[in-house]
């Protein structure tokens, strides 16, 4: 490979790509070559950093300059700046939210600081699709050591001691679920990755495969040789189109090089690995659904037992992991499980990547060691609170996870202790809600997500949903009386302990962890028929502050339903009956006039 | 084995039952509403939920969870019951509670639990019932707002049926059973949904209005129809049949009933049934009693015997009669007239069985109807079963779904069991014997034949060895215009299978040479030693409820009661309607002039100085009659009849006699007294004259009459090879090669007489393939003339791609004799077809 002074690591991520990273690229180049710096610079396109609210981002290396919304039209000052004069751009560098100087280096940014990158390991630093720069970064060295001087129990001893868990949201050691299935019997045995990803919102696996498509084919060759497995699936969402394309070229490359297909590395080893493109509900990545979606049938959960172990896919002894889960598998083969459980807590071990949002100022996504505070989550990587506001909850868990108020914040992120306060680890959704989030509000959102994706099989998911959810709605609506809590809390454990998969059983979790943490917010809203936060429309009114009302009429001219009156100069007034409530004059007034009473 | 504790109590079940079966073991009553014991289990609607102590979650599912040993399970605690409740209270969110109005009413699951546990108004009120009812369907409503989604319909429609009428459509709270489109059903009405629903979302529309369930009287009996013999619960008020069901362990159907069994009661209440008996005088029919009618048969038939010999009298009887019946039928005749001429099905609907006897020397299936679910190949020789034997469907279905068996099927056209064929073997119609010798020398060929069974168990092999020599697989596509590769697969298919059977079917709508296709399969069997063991050997369906028993009793010339040869054979029934041979008929039961392919029935019967038709109609035959005698229907008698897999079953009469009536028994020991032949027995003789020791029968269906099957299991037994070959049929170049097919939907003589089912199948059609409908110039629904060189009808056309070019595919109909076009040999035969 030839060497270049200046190597400009240019994120195309999808989010940095739908912000104009190609058209970025193009100008980068024309310029670089217009300056003739094209033998001493060179724009090498990564996927995506995790830190997508700042992009299209581009680090400069080797000297780790970082910068942020970057647009076409600052390429030529930038390139003639840095690159010819060597004087970093300042205005194109990071400044945090509350300080005054911009961050120029990487490593610098608490929003980088603070994470450990074992999954995201190569993000930023390869291109995804040259093979060449994975194996250059000890890409697919874990591989030759397990086939070379491993046996398959030894593999599984290794990932069992690491105390890796599954990343796709059940937690369930790795180790021990190969071991099953390499226990069962049954041929053939089949190796699947689950990059289904239905979590509204969640982008981590996506972001790994693009990031890093061989790290996953790593990691599933190894988990089929310890397994027994002779054909593997990766299954992708159609919504996925680039991870689909990465994967596809990676896998073509891994035959080339001998490191799929049959005698892998001149073994007695083979191994296929097929991309299955899927298309479908959230519930199709639950694993059995996800199996039958394979085997052409309808995406429906089936009952376990049996197990995929024992009978899965085709009733073959299958093995699902996470895209997550394998990403970490080559890492933990070439440094050993005692460096691997080194890290984290002691039943949580590793790092999580998780895609922060919200109300937070630095949001996307980051790998963090697990057992990491929600404080330093919330407060260093995610740089506060927005707009100066106050923190309320973070919901942690995808669509069915919990929400944790502010006097847990110091509690460490581990599997058992979200559990403990109601919320799961999930994928690894982590949603910032600041004190103009209805706690009440945002149960009902969740439930009518959750209403939406149960396929209807159980009545205790599909009408226990439903009713969850109509209870909460009129808890909003302020037509609810005290004993409908009585109800929620009898009908909860029920579609809980009853529902037949996943998504029934950790449905009712955010209204059962809101109803823990903020009861008296179900309360306000039931007995005083009132939102303290200010969002349930039927619960609150608008109206306007004489004294701040300085008459400019904005307003008046936004509101649809002409329900704003009064004389000219002088303080208006909304009427009541007239108002729909849409919140467009509090948006429009620059005086904040408009109040919510 | 595994043992486990439920509610205390220790019980061991067999490897890999359920929780669920377990309790059921222990005597611990767990609720249910989805799982349903002869479908898969799905687990879905969460009431069968029990506690396992040392498990992850805090309820299991017992119906889906395998019970394992040492497993300590409660059904019955606090919890369970709260969250019953609770689950209970959910489905009601989105139940109309309607039940004073729904035909379910008294034995829906639903209302049953809800008031077991105890669960009173609901607390949520949900939006609901907004689905339109389907009224349009015909014999089936669909009011899914009263469905709780269990899904049984779905499982029992798909996993039984194969027919996938119905499904899951839309996802979460807007889930509903539908079918594509919300168009209105169109599939195979065998109700089976409805008998499954635990509610009253799906009901019967014959039954709408007539009676609420708990003012039934239940009572079981034997299905009038088919030969699969299945159990019916006649749901009586009023002397009137209001509704039929069945129950899973009751008969040998397992609950399950096709659409005639279920819908098909109608004929019995059919105001159109003859009540009185008829004596032609002058042209004209008048009602007299019954000693006058009695009187003037055995008056006239004494005359004529007087004069003209026995020999000039003949009879034919049916299928559809009991046992019993056909016993004192052909006493009366052989005994009391003195003649031989008596025989049934126009003589050839029961030659299949007669071609396994002269092979196998057992005429009849050689195995019982549930083998066939277990078994690992099948080979479906002429066996549309949809439309002939839909409950052996069932058995296909069953054993290709849950026993991976792999499916041949050899058919002159594509039938619905096409769909999940290992091997489809469509041969040009009437090739049947050329097919099966192409299977035979390709086994020969291919060394799958197993010789030590050969060697022990068969005569004849040489004869067929030189027989088949010339039907090698070029030959036989010449002839059967089937690929060489596809009789090669099957081939393999069925002879490397452990087990095998093949399925043939026999009957009056169906032309074949169908004793020697019997012969064929026998052949094809032995040599591979696929018969005589469990699950494998030929099965010949006849058609009607008891053909078996028809056989068995001995209503044919040749035969006495137990298969004893007669000295001199009489008239078969073919030959008895040459007009001129008789001078009397005694016809029951039978229809020939709408059902026989001989075109001058009519004058036959004419030409007769006296004919007598038992019947329950007044049907095109019995309008020649001099004396009509009406008769009983299965519901208003007893007596047994012989199914298909030789299980001997009781009718239980559930109805008083239709106006003035006799049961064909009573008429017949009357008649026997009258004639000085009467059976001396103790006053039943229902049962006493068959347990009798000296009778014939007695020996040949010994034990049988517990109503258990009795397939053949005898040691000593040896097959013989018949070869078998026909000739080849050629057709010209605008001809179509005719054949004929029997439709479920109505066989005639008792679905024609029950309107809804007739509304259900619509008129009878010729079916052709579209390019050959292109050429003669036809569109759907165009009327036709079809003439063969014995007789030309009309029937309007049906296109499909189902039907193979040049062939024409004639269904029998109920008002209309097609079977005039195939004369005499009931072969395929060639044809015109011509835009009317
Ligand atoms: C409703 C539902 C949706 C799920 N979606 C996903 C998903 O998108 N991706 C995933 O990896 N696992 C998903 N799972 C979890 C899988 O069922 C399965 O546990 C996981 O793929 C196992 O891999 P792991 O052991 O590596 O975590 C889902 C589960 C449920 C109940
Ligand atoms: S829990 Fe919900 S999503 Fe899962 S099978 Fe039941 S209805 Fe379907
Ligand atoms: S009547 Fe029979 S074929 Fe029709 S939907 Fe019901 S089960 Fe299916
Ligand atoms: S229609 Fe009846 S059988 Fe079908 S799903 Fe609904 S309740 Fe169950
Ligand atoms: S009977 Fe077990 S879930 Fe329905």
């Amino acid at each position: 490979m030839k060497e270049y002074r200046t190597n400009i690591m240019l994120c195309t991520g999808t989010e940095c790509v739908n912000k104009g990273a190609l058209e970025i690229k193009k100008a980068l180049e024309e310029e670089v070559k217009k300056r003739g710096l094209e033998d001493e610079v060179v724009v090498i396109p990564t996927s995506c950093d995790g830190f997508c609210n700042a992009g299209p981002i581009m680090i400069v290396q080797p000297d780790g300059i970082f910068y942020q919304q970057v647009k076409v039209e600052h390429i030529p000052h930038l390139v003639e700046e840095h690159f010819l004069k060597g004087r970093p751009v300042k205005s194109l560098i990071y400044v945090p939210q509350k300080e005054a100087q911009p961050i120029a280096r990487m490593k610098d940014i608490a929003f980088f600081r603070e994470q450990r990158l074992i999954t995201l390991r190569n993000r930023g630093l390869i291109d995804p699709e040259k093979i060449d720069e994975y194996i250059g970064r000890d890409g697919y060295k874990a591989l030759v050591k397990v086939l070379t001087s491993m046996t398959p129990q030894e593999v599984i001893e290794e990932i069992k001691a690491s105390g890796l868990r599954g990343r796709g949201g059940a937690g369930f050691p790795t180790g021990k679920k190969w071991e099953f299935c390499r226990a069962a019997k049954g041929e053939p045995k089949y190796m699947i990755c689950n990059a289904d990803e239905g979590d509204p919102g969640a982008f981590m696996d996506r972001s790994i495969i693009e990031t890093d498509p061989h790290s996953i084919l790593e990691g599933m060759v190894i988990g089929a040789y310890a397994i027994g497995a002779s054909l593997g699936y990766v299954f992708i969402r159609i919504e996925y189109p680039l991870a689909i394309k990465r994967m596809e070229h990676a896998i073509e490359q891994a035959k080339n090089y001998g490191l799929l297909g049959e005698n892998i590395l001149g073994s007695d080893f083979s191994f296929e690995v097929k991309i299955f493109r899927g298309a479908g509900a959230f519930v199709c990545g639950e694993e059995t659904a996800l199996m039958a979606s394979i085997e052409g049938r309808n995406p429906e959960p089936g009952q376990r037992p049996p197990f995929p172990a024992q009978s899965g896919l085709w009733d073959k002894p299958t093995n699902i992991n996470n895209v997550e889960t394998l990403a970490n598998v080559a890492a933990i083969i070439n440094r050993g499980a005692k460096w691997f459980a080194e890290i984290g807590t002691e039943t949580s071990k590793g790092t999580k990547v998780f895609s922060l949002v919200g109300k937070v100022n630095n949001t996307g996504l980051v790998e963090v060691p697990m057992g990491i505070t929600l404080r330093q989550m919330i407060y260093e990587i995610g740089g506060g609170i927005q707009n100066n506001k106050r923190f309320k909850a973070v919901q942690i868990g995808g669509p069915s996870g919990g929400c944790i108020p502010e006097n847990l914040l110091d509690m460490p992120i581990d599997y058992e202790e979200l559990i403990k306060v109601g919320a799961i680890m999930g994928s690894g959704g982590m949603i910032v809600m600041d004190e103009n989030t209805c706690m009440v509000d945002i149960t009902k959102y969740f439930l009518t997500f959750l209403n939406g994706e149960s396929c209807g099989r159980c009545t205790s998911c599909r009408d226990g949903i439903d009713a969850m959810l109509e209870v909460v709605t009129r808890i909003c609506e302020g037509k609810a009386i005290e004993e409908d809590i009585e109800f929620l809390e009898e009908l909860a454990p029920v579609v809980k302990d009853a529902s037949l998969c996943g998504l029934g059983q950790s449905a009712p979790n955010p209204l059962l962890s809101t109803l823990h943490h903020f009861r008296d917010e179900y309360l306000t809203h039931i007995k005083e028929k009132r939102c303290p936060a200010g969002v349930c429309k039927e619960l609150i009114r608008y109206s306007i502050n004489s004294e701040k009302c300085k008459a400019c009429l904005l307003c008046v001219k936004a509101c649809p339903s002409s329900a704003i009156f009064g004389e000219k100069k002088q303080p208006q007034t909304i009427n009541i009956d007239k108002c729909i409530k849409c919140g467009v004059c509090r948006e429009i007034c620059k005086f904040d006039a408009v109040i919510i009473i | 084995m595994i043992t486990l504790t439920i509610d205390n109590k220790k019980v061991v079940v067999e490897d890999g039952a359920t929780i669920l079966a377990a309790c059921e073991m222990a005597g611990s009553k767990v609720p249910t509403l989805c799982h349903e014991k002869k479908l898969l289990s799905f687990g879905a609607c969460r009431i069968c939920l029990v506690e396992v102590e040392g498990t992850r979650t805090k309820f299991t599912p017992s119906c889906t969870t395998p019970a394992t040993d040492g497993m300590v399970v409660k059904t019955m605690t606090e919890a369970l019951i709260k969250a019953r409740r609770t689950i209970l209270e959910l489905l009601l969110i989105s139940h109309p509670l309607d039940c004073p109005v729904c035909d379910k009413a008294g034995e829906c699951s639903l209302q049953d639990l809800v008031y077991e546990y105890g669960v009173s108004g609901n607390r949520f009120k949900g939006i609901k019932f907004t689905l339109p009812v389907d009224h349009i369907s015909p014999l089936i409503e669909r009011d899914l707002n009263r469905c709780i989604l269990c899904g049984k319909c779905v499982r029992i429609c798909d996993e039984l049926q194969g027919v996938s009428e119905i499904s899951f459509v839309n996802r979460g709270m807007r889930t509903k059973i539908g079918t594509d489109f919300d168009r209105p059903l169109d599939c195979e009405f065998c109700g089976q949904c409805i008998s499954v629903c635990p509610v009253g979302a799906l009901t019967s529309k014959l039954f709408k209005y007539k009676a609420r369930l708990w003012e039934l009287e239940n009572i079981p009996t034997i299905c009038p129809y088919c030969s699969n013999g299945c159990t019916l619960i006649l749901g009586i008020k009023d002397n009137q049949i209001k509704t039929i069901t069945s129950h899973d362990d009751i008969g040998i159907n397992e609950g399950n009933l096709c659409a005639k069994g279920r819908f098909g009661y109608e004929f019995v209440a059919n105001p159109l049934r003859l009540k009185k008996p008829l004596v032609k005088r002058d042209g004209k029919f008048e009602e007299v009693d019954w000693d006058e009618a009695l009187g003037l048969v055995v008056t006239k038939f004494n005359e004529i015997k007087t004069d003209s010999g026995a020999n000039s009298i003949g009879a034919l009887g049916s299928a559809r009669l009991t046992n019993e019946e056909i016993y004192l039928f052909q006493h009366l005749i052989r005994q009391g007239l003195g003649t031989n001429n008596i025989d049934h099905g126009g003589g050839y609907s029961y030659q299949g069985l007669i071609g396994l006897k002269e092979s196998l020397d057992y005429p009849a299936s050689t195995n019982s109807i549930h083998e066939i679910r277990e078994t690992k190949a099948i080979l479906l020789l002429r066996a549309d079963l949809n439309e002939t034997h839909p409950n052996i469907k069932i058995e296909v279905n069953l054993a290709i779904n849950r026993h991976q068996a792999r499916l041949i099927v050899a058919d002159n056209k594509r039938i619905k069991l096409s769909a999940n064929v290992a091997s489809n073997l469509i041969y040009k119609p009437g090739t049947e014997l050329t097919l099966i010798n192409g299977l035979i020398n390709l086994l020969i060929k291919n060394d799958l034949i197993n010789k030590d069974f050969i060697k022990e168990k068969t005569t004849g092999f040489d004869k067929l060895l030189s027989c088949v020599k010339k039907y090698t697989p070029e030959y036989v596509e010449g002839i059967c215009e089937v690929n060489p590769q596809d009789l090669e697969l099957a081939a393999r298919v069925y002879a490397e299978a452990e087990k095998a059977c093949i399925i043939v079917t026999c009957g009056m709508g169906l032309c074949g040479n169908n004793r020697d296709i019997a012969l064929a399969a026998s052949n094809l069997a032995l040599l591979t030693g696929n018969i005589g063991k469990e699950s494998s050997g030929v099965y010949i369906l006849p058609e009607k409820n008891n053909s078996q028993g028809a056989l068995d009793m001995g209503a044919v010339p040749g035969f006495l009661p137990g298969y004893m040869p007669v000295d001199k054979p009489g008239y078969s029934a073919f030959q008895m309607l040459e007009a001129g041979k008789l001078k009397g008929m005694f016809i029951v039961g039978e229809n020939p002039v709408m059902t026989y392919p001989l075109p001058d029935v009519q004058k036959a019967l004419e030409s007769l100085e006296f004919l007598v038709v038992q019947d329950m109609f007044m049907t095109p035959t019995a309008e020649l009659a001099d004396v009509i005698l009406p008769v009983g229907s299965f519901a208003e008698k007893e007596g047994t009849y012989a199914n298909l897999g030789k299980r001997v079953q009781k009718l239980k009469k559930a109805l008083l006699c239709h106006g003035e009536t006799k049961s064909d028994l009573e008429i017949f020991i009357d008649l026997c007294q009258r004639m000085g032949c009467e059976i001396t027995t103790d006053n039943n003789p229902l049962t006493s004259f068959i347990k009798e020791e000296s009778n014939p029968l007695t020996s040949f269906i010994k034990g049988e009459f517990a109503g258990e099957d009795k397939p053949w299991k005898n040691n000593n037994w040896k097959g013989k090879f018949i070869p078998v070959e026909s000739d080849e049929i050629k057709t010209d170049r605008d001809e179509l090669l005719l054949v004929s097919t029997g439709s479920h939907l109505y066989s005639g003589s008792l679905s024609a007489w029950s309107p809804h089912l007739l509304e259900v199948k619509g008129e009878a059609c010729v079916e052709v393939n579209y390019k050959d409908a292109k050429k003669i110039g036809l569109d759907a629904g165009d009327p036709v003339k079809i003439s063969s060189k014995n007789a030309s009808i009309k029937l309007k056309a049906r296109l499909s791609d189902n039907i193979p070019e040049g062939v024409a595919v004639v269904e029998t109909h109920p008002l209309l004799n097609v079977m005039v076009l195939f004369g005499q040999k009931m072969m395929p035969i060639k044809g015109k077809i011509g835009k009317e």
